[in-house]
């Protein structure tokens, strides 16, 4: 088995007196895609958010790409983020500026790329994400979910090797979200991605997980590939799989 | 796996791209592609291309259309192959920017926006309006205790600022004209200038300007978040009158307080020139009382105070005006925020004006 990529030992997060994760312990294995489930509520985005250093864990230490993550003086830590796409719950694209120069800002800032090319990489990337005719429409003038496709353009514009995807199919037409996971399976192969997927839609889990991790009352409840997982004897995990499949 | 190395070398008319293209070694080689442009390039071999990203596929794509046209790319990786075929930029059209209106345009569309404007507020004043009044007799669609939390935002946190500001414009306008008015040894017409000038003019417009900065900004952002973040809509979903629920409270407590924070500010301004008067003029409090008592008339205070209450409702409407007219998220908000803090002043400073010119 190949070294883990991310390395979670012992995360413990808390929220004031409220403990939202509780030791969690986690490898993720580079080139999968790992899907992230549980309950709404139960901590997935707060799982993504610690996993990038966006929130401190109150205990606990995270390895990526081999070394210290939490760690790592701001240099080292610019260029491991550099490596890292994330695509938000919401979004989270920047308001003031058009769709076209959202997607543009990573290699605006990291590259010295000229600018012709740069849009090239820009029309291409909207292209995969069927925002073509959008590129000078403001965030604001975009609908949910055209938001969040926009915002997966801007995650995979500089290729990353880890790719964090926080409900990247919430509020598509079931269309739309299978062309999306086509795109993340693309990606995936192409570059040698490692993803992880936060997810609830089950066509979406069966179209591209490798494995599954099912979180539930602060903890890790299943941990394992997604061929095993209907078998897997823990009820809440089966039943999951069982109440939403027809 | 940190792909950095990238090289081009021409060798035998060809070529040769070397390395791995990423978006960080696609910038250098773009440069050098520049050298070889002139030279007699007869193909592009592609044979020791390691690894592409789609920033690399961008490259060979402009590569092969821009700078070398009808040369033979060759010997790509299998791996290569599929990302040019799967991520080629080639036949992908980069739409143009929106243009901008030209000058007729600008002007047209500026008046067309003035008219709106203009019938916009009218409605939103006579809708406030109405709403204030006739919503006093109907209790359905109120919100309760919003008056009396409005009183609290707007009058009784603003007491302090108002105050502290009124009692150093006293001292300052007093001091200023002291030493002129003693020379003539009539430094008691000090207490005449404090009190007009705080009771008809400085009083009214100064509060009305700090009121307009900290709580029109307040209503404003408060109105245009609501509005961006679709919560006006949802009101008006469940059959409430947006106007009515947020804008009507706002409107009455600042009616209220607006005067009271006048009557605060005068006597303080007041008690700053007398404070000068004390100490600077050695005037005795009871001159200094009697002189300004004599000059007032009824009349001057209800014309400042009634001048307050007219900033304080423009200072309202034109708050709800920005307010409701946002859009564009977060951004929105705060741009209206500014736009209406800087309206209301002027607002407020004209309108003073005016009246100065209709009571001298
Ligand atoms: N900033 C915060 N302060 C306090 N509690 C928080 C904060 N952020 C999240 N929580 C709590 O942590 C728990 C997990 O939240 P999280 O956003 O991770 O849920 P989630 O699994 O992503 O849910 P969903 O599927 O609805 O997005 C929730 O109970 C939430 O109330
Ligand atoms: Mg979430």
């Amino acid at each position: 088995m190949s070294k883990p990529l991310i390395n979670i030992k012992d995360i413990t997060v808390r929220f004031g007196e409220k403990t939202v994760l509780d030791t969690i312990n986690l490898d993720i294995f580079p080139n999968e895609i790992t899907v992230i489930l549980g309950e709404s509520g139960c901590g997935k985005t707060t799982l993504l958010k610690t996993i990038t250093g966006l929130i401190k864990p109150a205990s606990g230490s995270i390895h990526i790409f081999g070394e210290p993550f939490d760690g790592a003086d701001e240099s080292k830590h610019d260029r491991m983020l550099r490596r890292m796409g994330v695509l938000f719950q919401n979004g989270a694209l920047l308001n003031s500026v058009s769709v076209r120069d959202n997607v543009a800002i990573p290699l605006e800032q990291h590259s010295r790329m000229d600018p012709d090319l740069i849009a090239r990489n820009v029309a291409v990337k909207l292209k995969w994400v069927g925002l073509s005719e959008a590129e000078y429409l403001l965030p604001s003038e975009l609908s949910g979910g055209m938001r969040k496709r926009a915002a997966l353009a801007r995650a995979i514009i500089l290729d990353p090797e880890i790719l964090f995807c926080d409900e990247p199919s919430a509020g598509l037409d079931p269309v739309t979200s299978a062309s999306l996971d086509q795109l993340i399976l693309t990606i995936k192969e192409q570059f040698n991605m490692t993803i992880l997927v936060v997810s609830h839609e089950l066509a979406s889990i069966h179209r591209i997980a490798d494995k599954v991790i099912y979180l539930d009352k602060r903890k890790i409840l299943y941990n394992g590939p997604l061929a095993a997982v209907r078998t897997c004897g823990i009820e809440t995990v089966e039943n999951f799989f069982r109440t939403g499949s027809f | 796996m940190v792909k950095q190395i990238a090289r081009l070398i021409f060798e035998n008319d060809e070529l040769r791209i070397v390395g791995d293209l990423t978006h960080q070694t696609v910038p250098q080689l773009e440069k050098q592609v520049r050298r070889y442009k002139k030279k007699a390039v007869q193909a592009v071999d592609l044979k020791e291309l390691i690894y592409t990203d789609s920033s690399g596929v961008v490259f060979l794509d402009w590569l092969s259309s821009d700078v070398f046209p009808d040369i033979p790319f060759k010997n790509a990786s299998e791996k290569v192959q599929k990302a040019l075929d799967r991520f080629s930029s080639r036949d992908i059209k980069i739409p143009l920017p929106p243009k901008h209106p030209g000058f007729f345009e600008s002007v047209g569309n500026f008046a067309l926006t003035l008219k709106d404007t203009v019938t916009d507020i009218l409605y939103l004043t006579s809708e406030i309006i109405l709403w204030s009044f006739y919503g006093i007799f109907i209790s359905k669609g109120r919100r309760k205790g919003a008056i009396a939390q409005q009183i609290v935002y707007i009058g009784s946190n603003a007491v302090g600022i108002v105050g502290l500001l009124s009692i150093v414009l006293g001292l300052i306008i007093a001091l200023q004209s002291a030493a002129q008015l003693r020379q003539y040894g009539a430094g008691i017409y000090v207490a005449d200038l404090i009190a007009i000038s705080m009771v008809r003019e400085m009083g009214p417009m100064m509060t009305a300007i700090i009121i307009a900065g900290r709580s029109g900004s307040a209503f404003a952002a408060e109105i245009s978040t609501m509005k961006v973040t679709e919560e006006l809509d949802a009101l008006k979903m469940m059959a409430l009158n947006p106007i009515r629920y947020v804008v009507v409270p706002k409107f009455l407590a600042i009616t209220i307080c607006m005067p009271l924070l006048v009557m605060i500010s005068i006597i303080l301004g007041i008690l700053g020139g007398f404070i000068i008067g004390m100490t600077y003029l050695d005037l005795t409090y009871v001159s200094y009382f009697n002189e300004t008592l004599s000059i007032l008339e009824v009349k001057d205070l209800l014309i400042g105070l009634s001048k307050s209450v007219f900033f304080a409702w423009v200072i309202v409407i034109i708050a709800s005006f920005y307010g409701f007219k946002a859009e564009g998220g977060a951004e929105g908000v705060g741009k209206v925020t500014t736009s209406s803090v800087v309206a209301s002043i002027f607002a407020v400073i004209v309108l003073n004006a005016l009246f100065s010119l209709i009571y001298m």
